[in-house]
């Protein structure tokens, strides 16, 4: 009970959207897909993978993009010419800078940028996972 | 007449189907004795035709399949008289395809342009390939006619009267194509840091260019049918094009298209040995497995902006499907870690 809490604040008798889709979710793989068939079988799955999604994100269990910005600001200082105020970049701004350098073949095979691609790939697939 | 709920277009318009099929057909009469829609595609709309024809070379009972754009069309792929030009010259020259029969150009007819092709039995469907192993003969044996099927494919050149449309090959695809997804990804709001990593990966590596031939664009377990005893016909021409005749291989052997059978390289249905086999029998060209798996990493790239465009459809594009939207939000991820695994610091020749 006390974990329900945690991972989904729902005050005091009223569920939160993450628990909510939660059992719509159980509703409609247990009782409803069972009595649909061919193409309607397939939609529901499809209904139920996007609640799947939207409740974790809601759970905020796992994060998306934004984790590992501060990471991708210190490999910025790296890559970037000096003179950029990484500083006043915003989340976009930062990702929009790295591609630039990518691109201009300054973080060829870089590790350090690698490693963190490979982590920030990861979290986004445990989200859809 | 069979009609599904939402679409009532091919019925409304029967008389004039009718009347056009009657002249396509050189008949003295053609009725439309049962229409019924295949399920939808994102971009084209499939119907399964029962045709009576009276008189002319048709006459009887015809099976057919009109293919026309599906009523959301994006003007992403081939037109359908562009596709039926591709389909009729890969006919001509002895590729398994459904038999073209008739264009129709003129969108008073059904409100767009459609054409008709004769129908081939069988399925498609990945998942009944993956799970029912009598489908499509001995799988081997499908995987080198494939290979055979697509060095028919690729024996036709530039240039092709016919296939003007097509316009002049690449100098070099692959750079072209790194080029274009580029700026699809800037056109999509870039940031795409896992995608970039592995299109700068691709642009130091890529082999050199083979070519130019046509190429299917799309051929992949999926777009084939198939029926117990092996191929009955190659499907979805919609991106055929100009190219290097390797990325239609890296296409075909890319992980993303395996399925539930990654350890069969070859579409998930087979080793590559079958599928390498039949198509240098046939093309006389001997397969540089490296081009293949550069092919095969230019290929997760390309599956993954096209599955962000599908998905910014139902963003700015305001369409509300739910199977576009999964397909943006499901995909990319997996691809780039796919993408990220080939492409480690270590296989850069350029490491600093």
């Amino acid at each position: 009970m006390t974990k329900r809490r945690e991972q989904d604040p729902g005050c005091g008798g009223e569920p939160g959207g993450a628990r909510l889709l939660e059992l719509a979710r159980r509703e409609l793989l247990e009782d409803l897909l069972p009595q649909l068939q061919g193409e309607g079988r397939y939609r529901a799955r499809l209904v139920a993978n996007a609640m799947k999604i939207a409740a974790r994100e809601l759970d905020g269990r796992t994060a998306g993009r934004p984790a590992g910005t501060h990471r991708l600001r210190g490999l910025a200082a790296a890559a970037l010419p000096g003179g950029v105020d990484l500083a006043a970049l915003g989340e976009a701004e930062l990702a929009a800078a790295l591609c630039a350098a990518l691109r201009s073949g300054r973080l060829d095979g870089q590790r350090e940028l690698y490693d963190l691609l490979i982590t920030l790939t990861d979290k986004r697939r445990e989200t859809i996972g | 007449m069979t009609v599904g709920p939402a679409e009532s277009r091919l019925a409304e318009r029967k008389p004039a189907l009718e009347a056009f099929l009657t002249a396509a057909a050189g008949a003295e009469a053609v009725e439309v004795v049962d229409a019924r829609p295949l399920t939808d595609g994102a971009i084209q709309e499939n119907w399964l035709l029962d045709l009576q024809v009276s008189g002319g070379a048709f006459a009887g009972p015809l099976e057919a399949v009109l293919r026309t754009d599906a009523a959301s069309a994006v003007a992403v792929s081939r037109s359908r008289a562009e596709e039926f030009a591709v389909l009729s010259v890969v006919h001509r020259a002895g590729v398994t395809v459904p038999e073209p029969l008739w264009l129709c150009a003129d969108a008073s007819v059904l409100g767009r342009p459609f054409y008709v092709m004769r129908r081939i039995a069988g399925t498609a469907a990945p998942h009944r390939l993956m799970k029912e192993p009598e489908l499509g003969g001995d799988r081997d044996a499908l995987a080198g006619r494939l290979g055979m099927e697509l060095a028919r494919i690729h024996a036709i050149v530039p240039p092709r009267a016919e296939l003007a449309f097509l316009g002049d090959p690449p100098d070099d695809p692959a750079q072209a194509a790194i080029a274009r997804y580029r700026g699809y990804l800037d056109a999509l709001g870039g940031g795409f840091l896992a995608l970039e990593w592995g299109l700068r990966w691709c642009e130091l590596h890529a082999p050199p260019p083979q070519g130019p031939v046509l190429l299917h664009q799309d051929f992949r377990t999926g777009n084939y049918m198939v029926d117990r005893q092996g191929l009955t016909g190659i499907l979805d021409w919609e991106f055929s094009d100009w190219g290097d005749p390797m990325s239609d291989l890296g296409w075909f052997c890319a992980a993303c298209w395996r399925y539930a059978h990654p350890e069969l390289e070859a579409g998930g249905i087979a080793p590559r040995g079958p599928f390498y086999h039949g198509y240098e029998a046939v093309s006389g060209r001997r397969i540089d497995p490296a081009a293949v798996a550069f092919w095969e990493i230019m290929a997760h790239l390309r599956w993954a902006v096209i599955a962000l465009q599908q998905g910014e459809r139902t963003l700015s594009g305001g369409e509300e499907s739910l199977e576009l939207a999964l397909t943006g939000r499901l995909y990319p991820p997996g691809l780039e870690a796919e993408i990220l695994r080939q492409t480690a610091p270590e296989r850069w020749r350029t490491t600093p």
